[in-house]
Protein backbone atom coordinates (compact mmCIF):
# COMPACT_ATOMS: atom_id res chain seq x y z
CA UNK A 1 0.00 0.00 0.00
CA UNK A 2 2.98 2.67 0.87
CA UNK A 3 4.74 1.40 -2.30
CA UNK A 4 1.61 2.38 -4.21
CA UNK A 5 1.22 5.78 -2.46
CA UNK A 6 5.00 6.32 -3.10
CA UNK A 7 4.13 5.35 -6.68
CA UNK A 8 1.61 7.55 -7.19
CA UNK A 9 3.15 10.40 -5.72
CA UNK A 10 6.58 10.36 -7.94
CA UNK A 11 4.20 10.32 -10.99
CA UNK A 12 1.81 13.32 -10.23
CA UNK A 13 5.42 14.97 -8.99
CA UNK A 14 6.84 13.89 -12.66
CA UNK A 15 4.15 15.09 -14.13
CA UNK A 16 3.16 18.54 -12.52
CA UNK A 17 7.10 19.50 -11.70
CA UNK A 18 7.75 17.94 -14.78
CA UNK A 19 5.61 19.54 -17.39
CA UNK A 20 6.12 22.92 -15.21
CA UNK A 21 10.16 22.66 -15.74
CA UNK A 22 9.44 21.95 -19.37
CA UNK A 23 7.16 24.95 -19.94
CA UNK A 24 9.86 27.37 -18.55
CA UNK A 25 12.59 25.51 -20.53
CA UNK A 26 11.06 26.01 -23.91
CA UNK A 27 10.08 29.58 -23.13
CA UNK A 28 13.58 30.27 -22.81
CA UNK A 29 14.90 28.56 -25.53
CA UNK A 30 12.73 30.61 -27.66
CA UNK A 31 13.34 34.22 -26.16
CA UNK A 32 17.27 33.05 -26.96
CA UNK A 33 16.22 31.43 -30.36
CA UNK A 34 14.80 34.56 -31.70
CA UNK A 35 18.00 36.75 -29.92
CA UNK A 36 20.69 34.37 -31.66
CA UNK A 37 18.43 33.99 -34.92
CA UNK A 38 21.01 36.71 -36.69
CA UNK A 39 24.12 34.58 -36.64
CA UNK A 40 23.56 31.95 -39.45
CA UNK A 41 24.43 28.20 -38.57
CA UNK A 42 24.57 26.20 -41.57
CA UNK A 43 26.02 22.72 -42.28
CA UNK A 44 28.39 23.37 -45.15
CA UNK A 45 31.63 21.63 -44.79
CA UNK A 46 33.60 24.31 -46.61
CA UNK A 47 33.30 28.08 -45.96
CA UNK A 48 31.87 29.46 -48.56
CA UNK A 49 34.03 32.17 -49.21
CA UNK A 50 37.94 31.34 -47.40
CA UNK A 51 39.38 34.35 -49.02
CA UNK A 52 37.86 36.86 -46.49
CA UNK A 53 38.12 34.71 -43.52
CA UNK A 54 40.13 36.39 -40.65
CA UNK A 55 39.77 33.94 -37.95
CA UNK A 56 38.14 30.77 -37.33
CA UNK A 57 37.50 28.29 -33.89
CA UNK A 58 35.55 25.53 -32.93
CA UNK A 59 32.79 26.07 -30.82
CA UNK A 60 30.75 23.67 -29.00
CA UNK A 61 27.50 23.47 -27.17
CA UNK A 62 26.38 20.58 -24.79
CA UNK A 63 23.37 19.99 -22.31
CA UNK A 64 22.16 17.52 -20.44
CA UNK A 65 18.63 16.66 -20.17
CA UNK A 66 17.01 13.45 -17.65
CA UNK A 67 13.32 12.15 -18.01
CA UNK A 68 11.17 12.48 -14.75
CA UNK A 69 9.02 9.56 -13.33
CA UNK A 70 6.43 10.21 -15.39
CA UNK A 71 7.78 10.30 -18.69
CA UNK A 72 9.66 7.02 -18.12
CA UNK A 73 6.24 5.47 -16.91
CA UNK A 74 4.93 6.31 -20.26
CA UNK A 75 8.17 5.37 -22.23
CA UNK A 76 8.05 1.72 -20.32
CA UNK A 77 4.14 1.32 -20.70
CA UNK A 78 4.92 2.16 -25.08
CA UNK A 79 7.40 -0.35 -24.86
CA UNK A 80 4.82 -2.76 -24.36
CA UNK A 81 2.54 -1.03 -26.63
CA UNK A 82 4.63 -0.20 -29.06
CA UNK A 83 4.49 3.05 -31.20
CA UNK A 84 6.02 6.60 -30.98
CA UNK A 85 7.76 7.29 -27.74
CA UNK A 86 5.62 11.18 -27.53
CA UNK A 87 7.08 11.19 -23.46
CA UNK A 88 10.57 11.53 -24.92
CA UNK A 89 10.31 13.66 -27.82
CA UNK A 90 10.33 16.67 -26.35
CA UNK A 91 13.18 15.48 -24.36
CA UNK A 92 15.48 15.30 -26.82
CA UNK A 93 13.70 18.21 -28.53
CA UNK A 94 14.68 20.37 -25.79
CA UNK A 95 18.19 19.04 -25.69
CA UNK A 96 18.58 19.53 -29.48
CA UNK A 97 17.90 23.06 -29.38
CA UNK A 98 19.46 24.05 -25.99
CA UNK A 99 22.53 22.51 -27.28
CA UNK A 100 22.84 24.14 -30.65
CA UNK A 101 22.01 27.78 -28.57
CA UNK A 102 24.66 27.02 -26.10
CA UNK A 103 27.04 26.80 -28.94
CA UNK A 104 26.24 29.66 -30.51
CA UNK A 105 26.59 31.52 -27.42
CA UNK A 106 30.32 30.00 -27.16
CA UNK A 107 30.66 31.83 -30.34
CA UNK A 108 29.05 35.31 -29.56
CA UNK A 109 31.24 37.36 -31.95
CA UNK A 110 31.35 35.11 -34.71
CA UNK A 111 29.77 36.19 -37.89
CA UNK A 112 28.65 32.70 -39.27
CA UNK A 113 28.97 29.02 -37.68
CA UNK A 114 29.62 26.32 -40.68
CA UNK A 115 29.55 22.50 -40.36
CA UNK A 116 27.56 22.37 -37.66
CA UNK A 117 27.28 18.99 -36.32
CA UNK A 118 25.13 16.99 -33.51
CA UNK A 119 26.11 13.84 -31.33
CA UNK A 120 23.93 12.32 -28.90
CA UNK A 121 24.43 10.27 -26.37
CA UNK A 122 22.39 8.37 -23.19
CA UNK A 123 23.49 8.82 -20.05
CA UNK A 124 22.27 5.79 -17.51
CA UNK A 125 24.37 3.48 -15.47
CA UNK A 126 24.17 0.87 -17.69
CA UNK A 127 21.17 -1.16 -18.43
CA UNK A 128 19.65 -1.71 -14.39
CA UNK A 129 16.31 -1.45 -13.80
CA UNK A 130 14.65 1.55 -12.38
CA UNK A 131 17.67 3.57 -13.38
CA UNK A 132 16.90 7.34 -14.59
CA UNK A 133 18.14 7.85 -18.56
CA UNK A 134 19.79 11.09 -19.38
CA UNK A 135 20.14 12.44 -22.94
CA UNK A 136 23.15 14.46 -23.88
CA UNK A 137 23.05 16.43 -26.97
CA UNK A 138 26.73 18.13 -27.68
CA UNK A 139 26.48 20.45 -30.95
CA UNK A 140 29.84 21.64 -32.30
CA UNK A 141 30.76 23.95 -35.30
CA UNK A 142 33.34 26.01 -36.85
CA UNK A 143 32.75 30.00 -35.84
CA UNK A 144 34.19 32.11 -38.58
CA UNK A 145 34.90 35.89 -38.34
CA UNK A 146 35.25 37.68 -41.28
CA UNK B 1 22.91 32.13 -51.94
CA UNK B 2 21.39 34.05 -49.46
CA UNK B 3 21.00 32.45 -46.01
CA UNK B 4 17.89 32.77 -44.53
CA UNK B 5 17.11 33.36 -40.66
CA UNK B 6 14.09 31.24 -39.56
CA UNK B 7 13.01 29.74 -36.25
CA UNK B 8 12.67 26.55 -35.80
CA UNK B 9 8.71 24.98 -35.79
CA UNK B 10 7.56 23.56 -32.56
CA UNK B 11 5.02 21.78 -34.09
CA UNK B 12 7.27 20.01 -36.51
CA UNK B 13 9.09 17.35 -33.89
CA UNK B 14 6.89 17.17 -30.59
CA UNK B 15 4.04 15.60 -30.68
CA UNK B 16 0.89 17.94 -29.54
CA UNK B 17 -0.62 15.01 -27.95
CA UNK B 18 -1.79 15.02 -25.10
CA UNK B 19 -0.28 13.19 -22.32
CA UNK B 20 -2.53 12.28 -19.60
CA UNK B 21 -5.24 10.51 -22.69
CA UNK B 22 -2.57 9.11 -23.91
CA UNK B 23 -1.94 7.56 -20.22
CA UNK B 24 -5.13 6.56 -19.86
CA UNK B 25 -5.59 4.73 -23.41
CA UNK B 26 -2.62 2.80 -22.50
CA UNK B 27 -2.94 1.93 -19.19
CA UNK B 28 -6.40 0.91 -20.24
CA UNK B 29 -5.37 -1.21 -23.25
CA UNK B 30 -2.95 -3.12 -20.29
CA UNK B 31 -5.89 -3.43 -17.81
CA UNK B 32 -7.86 -4.99 -21.13
CA UNK B 33 -4.68 -7.16 -21.71
CA UNK B 34 -4.04 -8.77 -18.40
CA UNK B 35 -7.89 -9.51 -18.05
CA UNK B 36 -7.48 -11.25 -20.72
CA UNK B 37 -4.06 -13.37 -19.97
CA UNK B 38 -5.41 -13.99 -16.82
CA UNK B 39 -8.63 -15.74 -17.62
CA UNK B 40 -7.41 -17.14 -20.72
CA UNK B 41 -3.93 -18.60 -19.36
CA UNK B 42 -5.74 -19.02 -15.80
CA UNK B 43 -8.37 -21.23 -17.11
CA UNK B 44 -6.25 -23.29 -19.86
CA UNK B 45 -4.13 -24.16 -17.04
CA UNK B 46 -6.09 -25.15 -14.76
CA UNK B 47 -7.86 -27.76 -17.22
CA UNK B 48 -4.30 -29.01 -17.55
CA UNK B 49 -4.15 -29.18 -13.42
CA UNK B 50 -7.29 -30.40 -12.64
CA UNK B 51 -6.14 -33.89 -14.77
CA UNK B 52 -2.99 -34.44 -13.53
CA UNK B 53 -2.38 -37.22 -11.14
CA UNK B 54 -1.31 -36.85 -7.62
CA UNK B 55 2.03 -38.58 -7.86
CA UNK B 56 2.68 -35.19 -10.86
CA UNK B 57 0.63 -32.69 -8.64
CA UNK B 58 3.14 -33.48 -5.50
CA UNK B 59 6.52 -33.29 -7.93
CA UNK B 60 5.21 -30.33 -9.66
CA UNK B 61 4.62 -28.25 -7.02
CA UNK B 62 7.35 -29.76 -4.58
CA UNK B 63 8.74 -26.06 -4.37
CA UNK B 64 5.47 -24.91 -2.15
CA UNK B 65 6.60 -27.12 0.47
CA UNK B 66 7.26 -25.42 3.61
CA UNK B 67 11.25 -25.53 4.35
CA UNK B 68 12.60 -27.25 7.42
CA UNK B 69 14.60 -25.38 9.34
CA UNK B 70 16.56 -27.84 11.89
CA UNK B 71 18.40 -24.90 13.77
CA UNK B 72 14.70 -23.04 14.46
CA UNK B 73 12.92 -25.12 16.98
CA UNK B 74 8.94 -25.41 15.46
CA UNK B 75 6.73 -23.57 17.92
CA UNK B 76 3.89 -25.47 20.14
CA UNK B 77 1.35 -25.22 17.47
CA UNK B 78 3.43 -26.31 14.74
CA UNK B 79 4.15 -29.31 17.08
CA UNK B 80 0.98 -30.17 17.62
CA UNK B 81 -0.75 -30.03 14.21
CA UNK B 82 2.14 -31.77 13.34
CA UNK B 83 1.52 -34.66 15.47
CA UNK B 84 -2.39 -34.46 14.55
CA UNK B 85 -1.73 -35.04 11.03
CA UNK B 86 1.10 -38.06 11.72
CA UNK B 87 -1.84 -39.82 14.01
CA UNK B 88 -4.53 -39.55 11.94
CA UNK B 89 -2.37 -40.82 9.12
CA UNK B 90 -4.68 -44.18 8.79
CA UNK B 91 -7.93 -42.41 9.65
CA UNK B 92 -6.90 -40.09 6.37
CA UNK B 93 -6.73 -42.58 3.80
CA UNK B 94 -5.27 -40.08 1.19
CA UNK B 95 -2.17 -40.61 -1.40
CA UNK B 96 -1.23 -36.99 -0.27
CA UNK B 97 1.51 -36.43 3.12
CA UNK B 98 0.80 -33.48 4.11
CA UNK B 99 2.64 -30.83 5.63
CA UNK B 100 2.00 -27.37 7.80
CA UNK B 101 2.79 -23.85 7.37
CA UNK B 102 2.15 -21.30 10.14
CA UNK B 103 1.82 -18.21 8.13
CA UNK B 104 2.00 -14.50 10.50
CA UNK B 105 -0.67 -13.39 8.88
CA UNK B 106 -3.38 -11.50 11.28
CA UNK B 107 -7.00 -12.63 9.39
CA UNK B 108 -9.04 -15.92 10.01
CA UNK B 109 -8.08 -18.44 7.34
CA UNK B 110 -6.49 -21.35 6.24
CA UNK B 111 -5.36 -22.47 3.01
CA UNK B 112 -5.15 -25.86 0.97
CA UNK B 113 -1.72 -25.61 -1.22
CA UNK B 114 -1.20 -27.70 -4.29
CA UNK B 115 1.28 -30.54 -3.47
CA UNK B 116 -0.13 -31.35 0.36
CA UNK B 117 0.90 -27.97 2.44
CA UNK B 118 -1.62 -26.66 4.06
CA UNK B 119 -0.74 -23.32 5.45
CA UNK B 120 -2.83 -21.93 8.98
CA UNK B 121 -2.88 -18.06 9.48
CA UNK B 122 -1.83 -17.07 12.76
CA UNK B 123 -4.87 -15.46 13.30
CA UNK B 124 -6.92 -18.65 12.62
CA UNK B 125 -4.65 -20.61 15.85
CA UNK B 126 -5.46 -17.41 18.03
CA UNK B 127 -9.23 -18.12 17.59
CA UNK B 128 -9.19 -22.01 18.30
CA UNK B 129 -9.78 -22.85 21.82
CA UNK B 130 -9.78 -26.67 21.92
CA UNK B 131 -7.34 -29.48 20.10
CA UNK B 132 -10.98 -30.79 18.77
CA UNK B 133 -11.49 -27.38 16.79
CA UNK B 134 -8.17 -27.02 15.36
CA UNK B 135 -8.68 -31.19 14.14
CA UNK B 136 -11.92 -29.99 12.40
CA UNK B 137 -10.33 -27.08 10.29
CA UNK B 138 -7.36 -29.23 9.67
CA UNK B 139 -9.62 -31.87 8.73
CA UNK B 140 -11.92 -29.48 6.53
CA UNK B 141 -8.45 -28.48 4.46
CA UNK B 142 -7.54 -32.61 4.06
CA UNK B 143 -11.42 -32.79 2.82
CA UNK B 144 -10.76 -30.44 0.33
CA UNK B 145 -7.48 -32.30 -1.12
CA UNK B 146 -10.23 -35.38 -1.20
CA UNK B 147 -12.13 -33.42 -3.76
CA UNK B 148 -9.19 -32.02 -5.30
CA UNK B 149 -11.12 -28.48 -4.57
CA UNK B 150 -7.52 -27.20 -3.73
CA UNK B 151 -6.45 -26.95 -7.62
CA UNK B 152 -9.46 -24.88 -8.16
CA UNK B 153 -8.71 -21.19 -9.11
CA UNK B 154 -4.98 -22.32 -8.92
CA UNK B 155 -4.38 -21.23 -13.04
CA UNK B 156 -5.62 -18.33 -12.07
CA UNK B 157 -3.37 -17.60 -9.30
CA UNK B 158 -0.64 -18.74 -10.96
CA UNK B 159 -1.59 -16.28 -14.04
CA UNK B 160 -1.40 -13.69 -11.48
CA UNK B 161 1.64 -14.23 -9.69
CA UNK B 162 3.37 -14.37 -13.37
CA UNK B 163 1.79 -11.11 -13.90
CA UNK B 164 2.71 -9.30 -10.63
CA UNK B 165 6.35 -10.61 -11.21
CA UNK B 166 6.34 -9.30 -14.85
CA UNK B 167 5.45 -5.87 -13.85
CA UNK B 168 8.24 -6.07 -11.11
CA UNK B 169 6.51 -7.09 -7.92
CA UNK B 170 9.17 -8.78 -6.80
CA UNK B 171 7.86 -10.66 -3.36
CA UNK B 172 6.55 -13.79 -4.99
CA UNK B 173 5.37 -15.62 -2.31
CA UNK B 174 3.05 -12.86 -0.95
CA UNK B 175 1.37 -12.43 -4.39
CA UNK B 176 1.04 -16.58 -4.30
CA UNK B 177 -0.66 -16.04 -1.01
CA UNK B 178 -3.10 -13.36 -1.84
CA UNK B 179 -3.36 -15.37 -5.11
CA UNK B 180 -4.44 -18.38 -3.21
CA UNK B 181 -7.12 -16.45 -0.69
CA UNK B 182 -9.06 -15.31 -3.79
CA UNK B 183 -9.49 -18.59 -4.76
CA UNK B 184 -10.05 -20.15 -1.93
CA UNK B 185 -13.08 -17.68 -1.48
CA UNK B 186 -14.21 -18.72 -4.43
CA UNK B 187 -15.27 -22.47 -2.76
CA UNK B 188 -18.94 -23.32 -4.12
CA UNK B 189 -21.47 -23.92 -0.76
CA UNK B 190 -21.23 -27.61 -2.02
CA UNK B 191 -17.18 -27.80 -2.03
CA UNK B 192 -17.56 -26.18 1.32
CA UNK B 193 -20.13 -28.63 2.52
CA UNK B 194 -18.44 -31.60 1.36
CA UNK B 195 -15.30 -30.92 2.83
CA UNK B 196 -17.14 -30.28 6.38
CA UNK B 197 -18.85 -33.59 5.89
CA UNK B 198 -15.25 -35.15 5.21
CA UNK B 199 -13.93 -33.37 8.25
CA UNK B 200 -16.80 -35.03 10.71
CA UNK B 201 -16.29 -38.46 9.35
CA UNK B 202 -11.89 -37.89 9.92
CA UNK B 203 -12.72 -36.68 13.71
CA UNK B 204 -15.18 -39.55 14.06
CA UNK B 205 -12.64 -41.90 12.79
CA UNK B 206 -9.77 -40.04 14.73
CA UNK B 207 -11.34 -39.09 18.27
CA UNK B 208 -14.83 -41.80 17.92
CA UNK B 209 -16.79 -38.98 18.98
CA UNK B 210 -16.94 -35.32 16.85
CA UNK B 211 -17.92 -33.05 19.46
CA UNK B 212 -16.25 -29.65 18.78
CA UNK B 213 -17.06 -29.86 15.09
CA UNK B 214 -19.20 -26.56 15.14
CA UNK B 215 -17.53 -25.02 17.92
CA UNK B 216 -14.79 -23.56 15.40
CA UNK B 217 -17.34 -21.46 13.63
CA UNK B 218 -18.89 -20.25 17.37
CA UNK B 219 -15.64 -18.32 18.10
CA UNK B 220 -15.34 -16.37 15.27
CA UNK B 221 -14.70 -12.84 15.70
CA UNK B 222 -17.82 -11.10 14.30
CA UNK B 223 -15.68 -8.30 12.92
CA UNK B 224 -13.41 -9.19 11.15
CA UNK B 225 -14.32 -8.69 7.68
CA UNK B 226 -11.16 -10.06 6.36
CA UNK B 227 -12.09 -13.33 7.29
CA UNK B 228 -12.76 -15.72 4.78
CA UNK B 229 -14.69 -17.96 7.32
CA UNK B 230 -16.91 -15.50 10.05
CA UNK B 231 -17.85 -13.66 6.64
CA UNK B 232 -19.64 -15.95 4.69
CA UNK B 233 -22.97 -15.37 4.92
CA UNK B 234 -23.90 -19.08 4.69
CA UNK B 235 -22.58 -19.99 8.04
CA UNK B 236 -25.34 -20.23 9.97
CA UNK B 237 -26.59 -23.05 7.23
CA UNK B 238 -23.19 -24.76 7.51
CA UNK B 239 -23.33 -25.62 11.07
CA UNK B 240 -27.03 -26.59 10.36
CA UNK B 241 -25.80 -29.03 7.79
CA UNK B 242 -22.48 -30.31 9.88
CA UNK B 243 -25.32 -30.75 12.96
CA UNK B 244 -28.15 -32.57 10.43
CA UNK B 245 -25.31 -34.98 9.35
CA UNK B 246 -24.05 -35.86 12.94
CA UNK B 247 -27.70 -36.69 14.00
CA UNK B 248 -28.30 -38.95 11.08
CA UNK B 249 -24.97 -40.95 11.06
CA UNK B 250 -25.93 -41.05 15.13
CA UNK B 251 -22.17 -39.46 16.07
CA UNK B 252 -21.68 -38.72 19.40
CA UNK B 253 -20.99 -35.07 20.13
CA UNK B 254 -20.99 -33.91 23.78
CA UNK B 255 -17.73 -35.48 25.24
CA UNK B 256 -15.03 -33.51 26.86
CA UNK B 257 -12.38 -31.48 24.15
CA UNK B 258 -8.60 -31.73 24.56
CA UNK B 259 -7.01 -28.70 25.53
CA UNK B 260 -4.92 -26.52 22.84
Amino acid sequence: MIDLIVFLTLIALGYFVGSYLEKRHYQSIREREIQYASLPTIMLKKPLHPENIKESRLVNGSVVISIDYFKRLMATLRNIFGGNVTSYESLVDRARREAILRMKEDAKDADEIINLRLETSSISKNDQKGTIGSVEVLAYGTALKY
Amino acid sequence: MKYNTSLPDDTVNVSKQSPLLDLLWMLGGLFIGITFLYFTFGIAIEYGVKNISTEREIKLFSFLQPEHNSTQTPSKELLTLRTLLDNSKACQKSPYSFAVNIAEDKSVNAFALPGGTIVFNRGLLDNVHSENELFFVLAHEIGHYKNRDHLEGIGRAFTAMIIGNMLGFSDVSDILNSAMALSESHFSQTQEGEADIYAVELMQCYYHHVSGATKFFEHLPKDDSFSLYSSHPDIEKRIHNIEQYIKKRGYTANKELRSF
